[in-house]
């Protein structure tokens, strides 16, 4: 017992030592300059009078006088070590100073924990690790959807803006586009709007500008007055538009400050001067601020005019207008529904034809924004904050492990009259300060995440281009790193409040951990792990199972070897419906003949890509009016052929269609369903956009959507129907094998027909199909990242409880071994722990996932949230990483050497 | 608990608490003095003993403690404990 009581002691010098440097504040510095040589004269002379009065003893025993003094400073100790230890005690001040005590007990802790840190590097490294990685993952994720959800949208007073959308009668929920006059209608009637503004509504809308490198194309947006100043965004140079410009006829321009910069070379006086745009001459009116972009439209370099006169578009009939809007002062959205209301009202009694179905209603525009990205970022910050979770109770779990080494010394500091809230304190700021390291690495591992979230996410993440740094972030993440820190740090200050004393001063004390409740403590924390591992898994999983079932939604067609591209034939060159058709047939000739190319089409809008030209169908049967919405797609060429889509029955498009013939059309069997229901279509004549068409071939469905939707479509024909508008083509070319250089060779066929055209936008067709579930990979792609940390952190906490208990239970599988037990007995002691501790947790897993499973749900395609595969197989993973965590302390156990067992009791 | 038991109705300086210590405990616990003094300065300021200097045997100045009634409360409270725990650890070792 003496060589321990002799090393406890040691171990005292040293925790005394951490208690001699002080701070005091100035004021008691003065004050205690003067006491402070007294102290320590007192603390001297009692010292010296206790060695020599030691030394007398021996030389009474007989020994010399220096050898006396030398037996006496030996017995003695570290006198330097004692005599600052009481200096320091007598120079402190009392513990109810208050605030300074607390500022020198904090300067106290932080000085000993740097030590206690250094000195177990094992500990901290694997402990700030594992939290930075947590922290990180969280700064990251919690950026986005700081940026995204929680910042106001980058306008002046931005709570004022709304947006305004055509509802349905059947569907009130639905936000599309607004017709022209009905715009104008609430426009000039409403009196709560400040301003309520137009813009064209396809991203698709663009000119080519032919600079010195040759043509180029750029996206422009056709806005209506009141545009900018609904943004309140002022030109940095000229003016905007004004109510008298929104016409087909006027041709002025706004630049952005990025056109401005690159085009006209930062010209201040650019503006009055002129810019061809698809051959017309525009007038530069102004230049807009580098600091504005549009959350509705995006990226634009140049805004014209969007023409509202009354005729041609703009009928009531055609929705196809994009509408922001600013509420005037005091005026809530709602007074402001109420006043479009009821001319919503008006113009449905006035109109009955075209606007009896219709409702208006305005939707915040943050909300409108935001809308699709909430869900997967919520969904994400979950996912990381459990991964957060997980590596929280993992550096606990250490902690407490650590707690066994401890142990003494804090039996120490309780015997020589710490208290406790004192050594609880201790602990927490340990924990605060790995914590806040790991919060400061964190913060490092979270800008490059991030930069890889931005650099992964989908285009349709909104406002990804606003992501980054803030101070709300870091005071997110400071919160985070202080709240982790309480968490991993409470478990063992919670095992320290419920050690007791002497338990601590026993020569065997191993632990507060020891006990059972210990051990509970932290096959409890196991068990969490393994259930907060389950939710992720299962997330992971049936994100991935719906990603795979996006993968295989038959779209209908083959988009291997297909490569697509859009050509714009300016008005101003190309007025004539004749042109454009000879046009496209002389393209796609020259094209054809290019070696390897097997097939050349076009169509006005490709699959997979959502709905475009949604158009109504009419056909009058034997049993009065059929109509339904339809899909029009106006095609030229081998479009079918190129995209591998099958005929049902009847023929393609002939060369002898065309204007002035009879006009033909090819529906899908979408349409022929709904129409003509099990009969044959062919030759039926249907009414689509005010022409009568025979259907003259029925072709197979392919997929709208992503999400494989079939929806109702007619294909016509561009060499029949090209005179109805400038339809703008997207080429799709088929190919005989992999041509990564096909598109030089395609602009040196098009340079040769017209050298001003611009091949905008070349991508393969498997990219466009791809492009559309980036959302789900994105996600997908996260969430198993996620998952899989969260599976490792598990494993190595399952495993380290495991291990733990093998060490502890060393004399009594030593005892079992010497009388006679298997290693199969052995075996089973180990393994059924760790079994109890998964079991547990991932009953509790599996329950937490149906609880919050269905926060997937929105995320997920053709998979339910409780999908019986995906649960059988996240159990199956979870019960072979357990095994494997279980595997090797048991096999340890099983070597367990008795003798040594018992004789290191 | 040790310290506060020597000084249980003795002043004494530490020399002679040291001293009781290894008699009373036949030296089984030996003191390390230089534990001693930190020891006894902390329960001093913690109210449970009391200090002085005086003057020793041969006059020379020496610091000498004595219980307070707090130091005799803590005593107390602390005797019960350790028997509670000496009773059922010779439980235990009786059993065994």
């Amino acid at each position: 017992m003496g060589t321990v009581y002799d090393r406890r002691c040691r171990n005292d010098g040293n925790v005394i030592n951490g208690h001699v440097s002080v701070i005091p504040l100035l004021t008691n510095w003065m004050r205690r300059c003067f006491s402070r040589n007294a102290i320590a004269r007192d603390v001297d002379d009692e010292l010296r009078f206790h060695l020599e009065k030691r030394s007398e003893e021996y030389q009474r025993a007989g020994k010399s006088r220096r050898e006396a003094n030398m037996i006496a400073r030996r017995r003695f100790g570290d006198l330097r070590a004692a005599t600052r230890a009481c200096q320091a005690i007598n120079t402190l001040p009392q513990q109810n100073d208050g605030e300074q005590s607390l500022m020198r007990d904090l300067w106290q802790d932080v000085r000993l924990t740097t030590r206690m840190l250094a000195r177990s590097p094992g500990f901290t490294i694997v402990a700030i690790t594992t939290l930075a990685l947590g922290i990180g993952a969280n700064t990251a994720v919690f950026s986005a959807v700081n940026s995204v959800l929680l910042s106001p949208l980058p306008y002046h007073e931005s709570e004022n803006l709304v947006r305004m959308f055509t509802a349905f009668e059947e569907d009130p929920e639905a936000r599309t586009v607004v017709s022209a006059p009905d715009f104008l209608d609430y426009r000039d009637e409403v009196e709560g709007f400040e301003h309520l503004a137009a813009l064209y509504t396809y991203r698709e809308r663009g000119l080519d500008l032919v600079g010195p490198d040759g043509p180029t194309r750029i996206r422009a947006l056709p806005v209506g007055w009141g545009y900018f100043e609904t943004y309140r965004a002022t030109p940095l140079l000229g003016r905007t538009f004004e109510r008298s410009e929104e016409r087909e006829d006027a041709l002025v321009v706004v630049l952005s400050h990025n056109v401005w910069r690159n085009v006209t070379e930062s010209d201040p006086t650019v503006v009055g001067t002129s810019l061809t745009l698809d051959g017309r001459p525009y007038t530069i009116i102004g230049v807009m601020r580098p600091t504005f972009t549009d959350v509705v439209a995006g990226e634009t370099d140049v805004w014209i005019p969007q023409d509202l006169q009354p005729g041609s578009d703009n009928s009531r009939g055609n929705l196809y207008l994009s509408v922001v809007g600013r509420l005037a002062p005091g005026t809530t959205i709602a007074q402001a529904q109420a006043q479009v209301d009821a001319i919503t009202s008006r113009l449905a009694e006035e109109f009955p034809q075209t606007n009896d179905w219709k409702r208006t209603r305005l939707v915040p525009m943050f909300e409108d924004v935001v809308r699709g990205a909430n869900v997967m970022l919520y969904v994400l910050m979950g996912a990381s904050a459990i991964v957060l979770l997980i590596a929280c109770v993992n550096v606990s779990n250490l902690a407490l492990a650590r707690g066994v080494a401890r142990q003494r010394e804090f039996g120490i500091r309780l015997a020589l009259g710490s208290r406790r809230g004192r050594l609880v304190r201790q602990l927490l700021t340990e924990s605060m300060m790995v914590a806040t390291i790991g919060g400061a690495v964190g913060l490092a591992v979270a800008f490059v995440g991030l930069q890889t979230l931005l650099a992964m996410s989908p285009e349709s993440l909104a406002r990804a281009e606003e992501v980054g740094f803030d101070l709300r972030l870091l005071a997110f993440t400071f919160s985070v790193t202080v709240l982790t820190g309480m968490v991993f740090g409470l478990a063992p200050a919670l095992g320290l409040t419920g050690s007791e004393l002497q338990g601590s001063l026993r020569e065997n004390a191993r632990s507060v951990s020891t006990g059972k409740t210990g051990r509970q403590i932290r096959g409890v924390l196991a068990a969490g792990q393994v259930s907060l591992a389950v939710i992720l898994l299962v997330g992971a999983g049936i994100l991935m199972r719906s990603f795979v079932n996006l993968q295989k939604v038959e779209a209908g067609f083959e988009p291997k070897l297909v490569t697509t591209f859009e050509i714009h034939l300016p008005d101003t060159r190309y007025a004539e419906a004749e042109s454009r058709m000879q046009f496209h047939k002389t393209f796609q000739e020259r094209v054809r003949s290019i070696p390897g190319v097997r097939y050349a089409g076009a169509t006005s809008w490709l699959p997979v890509n959502g709905a475009y030209h949604g158009w109504g169908l009419r056909w009058t049967g034997p049993e009065g009016d059929v109509r339904f919405g339809i899909q029009v797609r106006v095609t030229e060429g081998d479009y079918f052929k190129t995209l591998g889509i099958s005929f049902v029955e009847g023929r393609s498009f002939k060369k002898t269609d065309r204007i002035g013939s009879t006009r033909v059309a090819i529906l899908n069997r979408e349409a022929v369903r709904l129409a003509f229901g099990d009969r044959s279509g062919l030759n039926e004549r249907v009414q689509v956009g005010g022409t009568e068409w025979t259907v003259i071939g029925v072709v197979a469905d392919v997929a709208l959507t992503a999400q494989g939707d079939i929806s109702p479509k007619i294909y016509l024909s561009h060499s029949q129907f090209g005179d109805d508008r400038n339809w703008a083509l997207i080429q799709t070319i088929s190919t005989t094998t992999e041509r990564p250089d096909l598109i030089p060779l395609i602009r040196r066929e098009l340079s040769g027909i017209d050298p001003e055209l611009v091949v905008y936008r070349p991508q393969l067709m498997v990219d466009v199909a791809a492009r559309q579930i980036a959302q789900q990979r994105f996600v997908f792609t996260l969430m198993t990242a996620f998952a899989a940390v969260a599976l490792a952190l598990a494993a190595v906490g399952l495993y380290g409880v495991l291990s733990y208990n093998v060490s502890q239970q060393f004399h009594e599988l030593g005892i079992r071994m010497a009388l006679g037990a298997r290693a199969i007995q052995i075996l089973r002691i180990v393994a059924r722990h760790g079994a109890l501790v998964t079991a547990i947790g991932m009953v509790f897993g599996l329950v937490g996932t149906f609880t919050f499973g269905r926060f997937l749900q929105s995320l997920t395609f053709n998979i339910s949230v409780t999908d019986p595969i995906t649960y059988a197989a996240v159990a199956g993973v979870i019960v072979f990483v357990a095994g494997l965590a279980v595997a090797v302390p048991a096999w340890r156990a099983t070597r367990v050497d008795p003798i040594n067992a018992l004789r290191s009791e | 608990m040790l310290i506060l038991k020597a000084l249980d109705g003795h002043e004494m300086h530490g020399y002679d608490i040291a001293r009781t210590i290894e008699a009373v405990t036949d030296d089984a616990l030996r003191v390390e003095e230089g534990s001693l003094y930190p020891a006894l300065h902390r329960m001093q300021r913690r109210g449970w003993i009391k200090a002085r200097w005086g003057r020793s045997d041969k006059n020379r100045r020496a610091k000498y403690y004595d219980l307070t009634e707090d130091g005799a409360r803590q005593l107390h409270t602390e005797s019960i404990e350790w028997a509670r725990y000496t009773t059922a650890v010779a439980a235990m070792m009786g059993t065994s």
